[in-house]
C-alpha cells in the first residue's frame, strides 16, 4: 500500500524534509548574516580569535621620544566562541501520516527548521545586551541623537561599513519607536519630508530601510521586558557565529508508546563577541 | 408523557435541580474523557528542542537582565562588565540590594551623568524650535511676532 511508512520511505523523504528545513533557515535569519560567520569544520570545540594590539601616534612631541606607541588592547578577553550542540525532533505519527492529504514531511521539515534557526537567532540576539557599549536606557525613549552616540562609537571602534541596526518592530513602529523621529511634526528629532527623503519613504511604504547610516532590520527573537528591549547597532565584526557542522537529518522509526517516524534535526554552532567596540546595545521602550 | 402541569411547584423544582446535577456530572464526566483523549492525539506533530547546554541570564545591579548566554559567554560577560567597574549577579536583585546599590557614589556618579546626557539629546530634538525662533525674532525686532510665525508654520 501507498501509505505504508517503512524505514525506505521515510528516507526517500528526506530530501523533501531537508529542502523545506533549508528554506526556513534561509527565510528566517535576520541577524547571522549580518554577523561574522566562521566555518569551524575542523577539530576543536573552542574557537578563540586573538587580538593584536594596536599602535597609536605618540602623544609626547618631544623628538627623542619614538613616533609610536605601542597602545593596549580595546578588549579584555580574546574572543572565544564554544560550539553546542542543538537539535529539533519532530514525531511524525503513522496514523497521522495516513490520515493527511498533504505532505507531512514537508512539514516536518518546516518546523525542524523553523526550531533551530530560532534559537540561532535567539543565541546572537541575547548578545546584544551584554555589549558594554549602550546608548538608553530602562526607561528610555529613543532620539536621534542616541543613533548619532551610536554611530559615532562604532567609527571610534574602527568598525568596518556597512552598519545595521537590528531592534524589535516595537522599537521601530511603536509609540516611541524610531519611526516618531520622522513624523511631519516639531515634537521630535529629525523632521525629513519631501520629495526623496526617508520622511516620504515612510510616508508611502511605512518602513525605510536605512536610517542615519545604519542599515535597520526588525526581528521578533530580542527579548521584551516591561515595553522595553536591547537592540543593537553594530558592525560585522562585532559578534562572531561559529559554525561547526550544517544542520543534519537524521530519522528513527519509534513503535514504542507511539508509533511514528522520529526525525531529529541537529546543529552544531557557537557564538561570542568579537570586537566589543564595534557593537552599542540600543535598550528603548517600545511604547508607553 | 408526563403531565407536568400536575406537579406542585416544590416537586417542579426539585426534577430540575436533579436534572441540573445530573447534567454537571455529565458534563465532568465528558471533560475527563477528553482531558484523557488529548494525551494521545493523533492529530498532534510534537515538536521537542534540545540542547547540550543551557543558556544563562545575567543581572545587573539594577536588575537588568542580560542574555540569555551560553555559560561560556556568561563567564565573558562578566569579566567585561568587571573591567568597567559593574558586577553582574547570576540571581535577581531584590528590592533592598537595589536601593543599597542607588546609595553608592559610583551610582549617584553614574546616574547623574546618564540624566545630563538624556538632558543634552532631547534639547537636540527639534521640538520647541518654532516657538525658540519666535522669542529671537520678537528680541531683534522688538515686536511680538509670535501669531506671525505660528500662522507661517501652519502653511
Amino acid at each position: 500500500m501507498a501509505l505504508e511508512t517503512t524505514p525506505t520511505t521515510m528516507t526517500e523523504a528526506i530530501p523533501t524534509i531537508v529542502e523545506a528545513m533549508l528554506l526556513e533557515l534561509d527565510d528566517q535569519s535576520i541577524i547571522r548574516p549580518l554577523v561574522r560567520n566562521v566555518d569551524f569544520s575542523g577539530p576543536g570545540v573552542l574557537h578563540h580569535t586573538p587580538f593584536v594590539t594596536r599602535l597609536a601616534a605618540e602623544t609626547d612631541d618631544n623628538l627623542s621620544n619614538q613616533a609610536l606607541d605601542s597602545g593596549g588592547s580595546d578588549y579584555t578577553s580574546p574572543s572565544a566562541a564554544t560550539v553546542g550542540a542543538h537539535g529539533a525532533t519532530v514525531l511524525l505519527k503513522t496514523l497521522a501520516r495516513m490520515g493527511t492529504v498533504g505532505d507531512l514531511a514537508a512539514a516536518a521539515g518546516q518546523l525542524i527548521g523553523q526550531c533551530l534557526v530560532v534559537q540561532q537567532e535567539k543565541d546572537l540576539a541575547g548578545l546584544f545586551s551584554s555589549f558594554t557599549p549602550i546608548q538608553g536606557g530602562a526607561n528610555n525613549d529613543i532620539v536621534a541623537a542616541d543613533l548619532y552616540a551610536a554611530y559615532k562609537k562604532i567609527r571610534q571602534g574602527w568598525g568596518s561599513f556597512p552598519y545595521n541596526l537590528v531592534i524589535t518592530p516595537g522599537q521601530f513602529w511603536g509609540t516611541k519607536g524610531i519611526i516618531t523621529l520622522l513624523q511631519l511634526d516639531a515634537t521630535n528629532g529629525i523632521q525629513s519630508h519631501g520629495v526623496g527623503t526617508v520622511g516620504e519613504d515612510i510616508a508611502r511604504n511605512g518602513w525605510t530601510g536605512r536610517i542615519l547610516g545604519f542599515d535597520v532590520y526588525t526581528t521578533t527573537n530580542i527579548t521584551t521586558t516591561s515595553n522595553n528591549a536591547s537592540g543593537l547597532a553594530f558592525s560585522k565584526e562585532a559578534i562572531k557565529f561559529v559554525n561547526k557542522r550544517d544542520v543534519q537529518i537524521e530519522t528513527d522509526r519509534i513503535i514504542v508508546g507511539e508509533v511514528g517516524d522520529q526525525i531529529t534535526g541537529t546543529g552544531y554552532w557557537g557564538e561570542a563577541i568579537l570586537r566589543g567596540s564595534q557593537g552599542v546595545e540600543m535598550q528603548f521602550n517600545e511604547d508607553t | 408523557m408526563e403531565d407536568l402541569s400536575k406537579l406542585s411547584k416544590q416537586e417542579l423544582i426539585d426534577r430540575l435541580n436533579n436534572q441540573s446535577v445530573n447534567q454537571v456530572s455529565a458534563e465532568s464526566e465528558f471533560d475527563k474523557v477528553q482531558k484523557l483523549a488529548n494525551k494521545n492525539d493523533p492529530n498532534a506533530i510534537p515538536l521537542t528542542y534540545t540542547s547540550d547546554h543551557k543558556n544563562i541570564y545575567l543581572y545587573t545591579a539594577l536588575n537588568k537582565r542580560i542574555g540569555p548566554l551560553h555559560p561560556e559567554n556568561a563567564k565573558q560577560s562578566m569579566l567585561r562588565f568587571k573591567h568597567y567597574g559593574h558586577q553582574l549577579y547570576v540571581k535577581p536583585r531584590t528590592e533592598a540590594e537595589i536601593e543599597e546599590y542607588k546609595k553608592t557614589d559610583f551610582y549617584k556618579k553614574e546616574a547623574a551623568k546618564e540624566e545630563q546626557t538624556r538632558k543634552n539629546r532631547k534639547s537636540m530634538t527639534r521640538a520647541g524650535q518654532m516657538e525658540e525662533f519666535a522669542k529671537i525674532i520678537s528680541k531683534e525686532t522688538g515686536v511680538a511676532v509670535v501669531n506671525q510665525i505660528s500662522s507661517l508654520a501652519v502653511k
